[in-house]
């Protein structure tokens, strides 16, 4: 199929007589895309124009690349821009593993009761905002009413632990952290539920070929797993520049803002003073360009590594 | 499909098998507190919730927040509107995701590159909120029940997990099948979709949370109360403005005097989550078997 | 196995065709946008002819006005009243209107409102602040009122008489109605108790403040036995926000707390400049190194805030105190008997003393559509909520239905059968819509009790001059956000360092503020202002 020979329409005629309805299936999928995904994409120029969101968008005038210099010109944004950086490479790198490494410890665990148990209880956390996380981050850290002092004053400490949600040197710590814990859970089960695709009879045939515990956890499950964590490993990267408004909204204060501020959170601050849609797309529009880009890159280098893994 | 016995390998040290347990126990101790912790705090007493800390226990269990919430009759049309969504909706998303994601894990399927980019485009570009707006208003989709389940009907995310989930599968499997005859549709029904039901049930789970929880298609989209969905009935009840609006309000008069902002957040958390977690119960079975593919051929 | 598979298959095809159904419902939808597209440019341009022959009519101008026409009201807050409920219907009914209101929460409202807007659904009635009624009216999206207020709505003209025509958005006809109910000023509420426990007086300066929070803190108010208790209550979050903690002690050192000030040479600029300030700052840094303040400030959620007071943990909060005496009374303090709570003004080392000065919001109000197709109804609503009675239907509910006054001048109600619960009440429309068109005299005013009535007047009686700049500031619109971030960072940093380095942290602050924008503004500012006051 992949060879670059001419098609000819006799050819074309008896591959669509064979596959048309592998094309059939794709129209639903294919309308929605165009009607409910494309046809509204005209909103992007919002970024390249002045709109305010009462004249059409057509008659908005023109204004080219102000609404990015406006953007980038500021000190603020400049600081935004390298916390954001920092924040989501440091949550890609220690958030992307985690959910590999549970649902591998889920599946080696044999006691039914407590597999069914952990695999439901992971997901949970994904689901509660962040407003009701940092209440609890606050009731379980803070060095005034926070559970671990109380332990550690049980068991005769007599200091105070220092304010992690206070302070600038440990906040971006505690950002990574309950980032991890909180969206670690729907990865894992996306992951157990690839790995209850894999053949048994792979599994069999190792064993009886003498294989143990590691080799088949390398070999045979996390082999299976591979286009699994690619494509998500790649659809991660796409959203890099996005490092998680809701929780920096929710965790941050002006005393840590510093180190916390990012482009989403920044965006949104700009917004509240004026009514700005453009200055808003045109952010959205750097975030995903910077995005794509990464993309491509992920893209072609895990092509070359395995043929069939990559998203386009 | 015969059901047999997993011969995975077990870990088969006792010290590292313990070791793992133990790790599970911290993991679900993590991962359930914070549920916990709402689920207890929105049968507490208000006033007796405020005393801080953790609750590993309701404090002066009480179900007042709950019966607040039902003291409107709108809550039983929203309640029966965010069922309606949910069901039809994850119908539909379900069988449109499976209808794109098989033939784009087909390598037979010319072009299939570039239909991949432009879904996975759009999970990174978007009109916005107000061209969507127009081409709902356009498609004279306002204030219709139908504007709930179309939009929003493929999650690109999804689409990408399932079809990874297809490629899993080994070529030779559809192939010969085909050779026997067999058309796509029965490839994918007695093949494909056996196998990788597991995923299935995973976007099936993530369909159901995405159409549960939504919400601002509810806002944006309708404005006639009998399209009402739950999620907007519920945040109404939680002041976001800050808490000056909500501290502001008279509230001296009766039982809803008793009930704090925290208790009804908390009311509103438990209720968006523990329909999906008992779908998620449902969906159980199919992730604590693997598959074996010789029994899918007989 | 095979039957499952067969099932499935069944309902995989019947949902292809509805798929398909559907599929072709959105296909010929694209088709039929240019219908409905060509009717609405029409009504576009009639609406644009009406707009124009109004302006040439000038005084004789007519309003379109059908009472069968649904007016929608875009307003938002934290209820969920039933659709068709009893305070909609008497609204209706005492007005000869049919009132849909979309109701939302308060954080969507702006979506809401900017989707409907780009939509071409604007609502009938909505509320608007100044810089975007500009935009507004130059697209000749609104109303003017004008005539139509003169002939139908008598009340509005005379509750509104000081204001209504110094608005800025009113130059040129009536765009803006305001809403003629003040917001609160914020008190120093201190548990009065604990002073008579320790056998203190109320604290009327800064320092005899200073002593009494340290006895809160430290010699056991609540004569418990145990160290659980601390004086004052406040937040980083609360600090920086316009309201709500400490502006009573920059009250006390001359200053309006988030507000513009005059300075001595004429000058306006933000708070933060004036020349007190930095000595505020370190008065209640002295407060936190005493260890007399909520020790977690910086990191604690609001409302753990809040509960520290209601759980009798803290002494003393700066808030409305609407909420101490009145709305939390009793039900939110976890002690019984509940708390006893009074209010006091600090003098500072100046002579200053008070809060900043509570005025009538003219850059805020209720605006009209200038596609509404009932005016008159539009009127006759403000008229009749513009009164005593309005607010009450609003407020209170249906008289006789919902409430009975036991006791019209002390503001004491009671709620009837059902409604006295609070959710039936609200399911029935009571409370929720208090915010449309609310007169001077409204109802939550004068349903309070004595004591918070008073305290609402002390706050009132003892304002910090500021100056309130109507005209639109163009810097502030577009760097408004990075300035005033750069003060909430100065504040924080103030409060957590040492008291001689304070100086040059405030001084690089102020410069980098004034390198942002903070220099235009404050000419921009300046000019506004004397331009307002010629």
């Amino acid at each position: 199929m992949r060879s670059r020979e001419h098609w000819t329409p006799g050819k074309w005629k008896r591959y669509l007589r064979r596959y048309w309805m592998l094309y059939a299936m794709l129209v639903p999928g294919l309308i929605y895309l165009i009607v409910f995904k494309y046809t509204p994409m005209y909103g992007v120029l919002m970024a390249f124009k002045d709109y305010n969101g009462i004249d059409k968008l057509g008659e908005a005038p023109w204004v080219g690349l102000a609404n990015f210099e406006r953007l980038f010109t500021t000190r603020a944004f400049r600081r935004a821009l390298s916390n954001n950086i920092i924040i989501s490479v440091a949550k890609l790198l220690c958030g992307f593993p985690m959910p590999v490494i549970l649902a591998l410890l889920i599946d080696t665990v044999s006691h039914r009761g407590l597999r069914k148990l952990t695999q439901t209880v992971v997901i949970l956390p994904s689901f509660i905002s962040w407003v009701v996380i940092y209440g609890l981050l606050y009731a379980v850290l803070s060095p005034n009413v926070g559970v671990v002092q109380a332990l550690l004053e049980f068991f005769g400490y007599q200091g105070k632990i220092p304010d992690i949600l206070a302070t600038k040197e440990t906040f971006r710590t505690v950002i990574v952290a309950s980032y991890v814990w909180k969206e670690a859970g729907p990865a894992t089960v996306v992951y157990l539920a690839a790995i209850t695709g894999i053949d048994q009879q792979l599994y069999e045939a190792a064993a009886i070929d003498g294989a143990g515990f590691w080799r088949q956890l390398w070999h045979i499950t996390l082999s299976g797993l591979r286009t699994t964590i690619i494509t998500l490993f790649i659809i991660r990267v796409g959203s890099i520049m996005y490092a998680g408004f809701d929780q920096i909204y929710a965790m941050s204060n002006d005393a840590v803002i510093s180190v916390a501020d990012i482009i989403d959170t920044y965006v949104y601050r700009i917004g509240l003073t004026q009514r700005n849609f453009s200055l808003a797309t045109a952010a959205g529009l750097f975030q995903s360009a910077i995005g794509m880009i990464l993309v491509m890159i992920t893209n072609y280098i895990s092509k070359k590594i395995e043929p069939d893994s990559g998203l386009f | 499909m015969a059901i047999v016995k997993p011969k995975k390998k077990r870990c088969g040290d006792m010290v590292t098998g313990i070791f793992i347990n133990f790790l599970l126990i911290v993991v679900i101790f993590v991962s359930l507190y914070p549920f916990w912790h709402v689920v207890m705090y929105s049968l507490s007493d208000s006033r007796a919730a405020m005393s801080g800390g953790l609750f590993l226990w309701p404090r002066q269990f009480t179900l007042l927040t709950y019966k607040l919430m039902f003291e409107t009759t709108r809550i039983f049309v929203a309640f029966r509107n965010s069922i309606a969504k949910t069901v039809i909706g994850t119908i539909i998303s379900v069988v449109v995701t499976v209808l794109v994601a098989y033939p784009l894990s087909r390598e037979e399927l010319r072009g299939r590159k570039m239909i991949q980019f432009l879904f996975y485009f759009t999970m990174l570009f978007s009109g916005g909120i107000i061209p969507t707006y127009m081409l709902i208003k356009d498609l004279e989709l306002l204030d219709t029940f139908w504007v709930y389940v179309i939009p929003g009907a493929v999650n690109v995310y999804n689409m990408f997990i399932l079809r990874s989930a297809f490629l899993m599968i080994p070529r030779s499997l559809p192939e010969s099948a085909m050779l026997d005859g067999a058309n796509p549709i029965q490839i994918l029904c007695y093949i494909i979709l056996p196998l990788s039901r597991a995923t299935i049930a995973t976007i099936t789970l993530y369909y159901v949370q995405g159409n549960w929880n939504s919400y601002m298609d509810g806002v944006l989209y309708v404005n006639d109360s009998k399209l009402e969905l739950l999620q907007v009935y519920m945040r109404r009840l939680i002041s976001q403005a800050g808490a000056a609006a909500a501290l502001n309000e008279a509230k001296n008069l009766s039982a809803a005097s008793m009930v704090t902002e925290e208790s009804t957040k908390m009311t509103v958390i438990a209720f968006s989550i523990i329909p999906v977690i008992i779908v998620y119960m449902f969906l159980q079975k199919y992730f604590m078997k693997g598959v074996t593919i010789g029994a899918v051929k007989g | 196995m095979k039957k499952r598979t067969e099932k499935v298959l069944g309902l995989l095809m019947a949902a292809t065709m509805v798929l398909g159904m559907t599929g072709c419902g959105s296909g010929s939808g694209e088709k039929e946008p240019d219908e409905p597209q060509v009717s609405a440019s029409i009504q576009e341009e009639d609406v644009l002819d009406e707009g124009a022959s109004e302006k040439e009519s000038g005084s004789d101008i007519t309003w379109t006005n059908d009472d069968s026409v649904e007016i929608t009201i875009l307003m938002s807050g934290d209820a969920t009243p039933n659709e068709d409920n009893l305070v909609l219907q008497e609204l209706e009914k005492q007005t000869g209107t049919n009132i849909n209101i979309i109701y939302v929460n308060g954080t969507d409202l702006a979506t809401k409102l900017n989707t409907m807007i780009a939509g071409g659904d604007v609502p009938d009635i909505f509320w608007s602040g100044l810089t975007d009624v500009e935009d507004y009216k130059k697209a000749g999206m609104l109303a003017d009122m004008e005539a139509v207020l003169n002939a139908e709505a008598p009340n509005v003209m005379e509750e509104t008489k000081d204001i209504i025509r110094e608005m800025p958005a009113n130059k040129d006809g009536i765009y803006m109605i305001p809403n003629m109910g003040r917001s609160y000023s914020t008190n120093i509420n201190i548990r009065t108790d604990w002073l008579e426990n320790l056998g203190l007086d109320m604290p009327t300066d800064l320092e005899s403040f200073a002593e009494v929070m340290h006895a809160f803190t430290y010699d056991d108010p609540d004569q418990n036995g145990v160290d659980d208790t601390f004086g004052y209550s406040f937040s980083l979050s609360t600090l920086t926000a316009a309201n709500s903690c400490c502006p009573n002690i920059f009250g006390a050192f001359g200053i309006a707390k988030r507000r513009d000030m005059v300075m001595e040479d004429g000058n306006v600029t933000t708070w933060v400049k004036h020349p007190h300030f930095l000595e505020a700052m370190q008065y209640i840094k002295r407060l936190i190194d005493d260890g007399v303040c909520e020790p977690d400030y910086v990191s604690i959620p609001t409302m753990s805030m809040f509960e520290k007071f209601w759980n009798g943990t803290s002494g003393c909060m700066e808030w409305e105190c609407v909420g101490p005496t009145n709305n939390w009374m009793p039900g939110r303090y976890t002690e019984n008997p509940a708390p006893e709570i009074g209010f006091t003004i600090l003098e500072g080392p100046y002579g200053d003393a008070g809060t900043a000065a509570n005025y009538v919001s003219s850059t805020e109000g209720w605006v009209v559509s200038a596609d509404c197709k009932n005016m008159e109804g539009v009127a006759r609503i403000a008229n009749y909520l513009m009164t005593e009675e309005g607010s009450n239907l609003l407020y209170l509910g249906v008289e006789g239905v919902m409430y009975n006054w036991v006791d019209k001048e002390a503001g004491t109600i009671e709620r009837l059968g059902e409604y006295a619960d609070d959710a039936v009440h609200r399911a029935n429309g009571g409370y929720c819509y208090w915010q449309l068109f609310s007169p001077a005299s409204n109802a939550l005013l004068r349903t309070l009790n004595k004591q918070t009535r008073e305290g609402v007047q002390l706050a009132y009686d003892n304002p910090i001059d500021w100056a309130y700049v109507e005209g639109i500031s163009e810097v502030y619109a577009e760097y408004g956000a990075d300035m005033d971030q750069i003060i909430n960072e100065m504040i924080a940093e103030l409060l957590a360092a040492d008291e001689a380095d304070m100086q040059d942290i405030y001084d690089s602050y102020i410069a980098e503020w004034e390198s942002v924008g903070g220099s235009d503004w404050e000419t921009e500012v300046t000019a506004l202002w004397n331009a307002q006051n010629e």
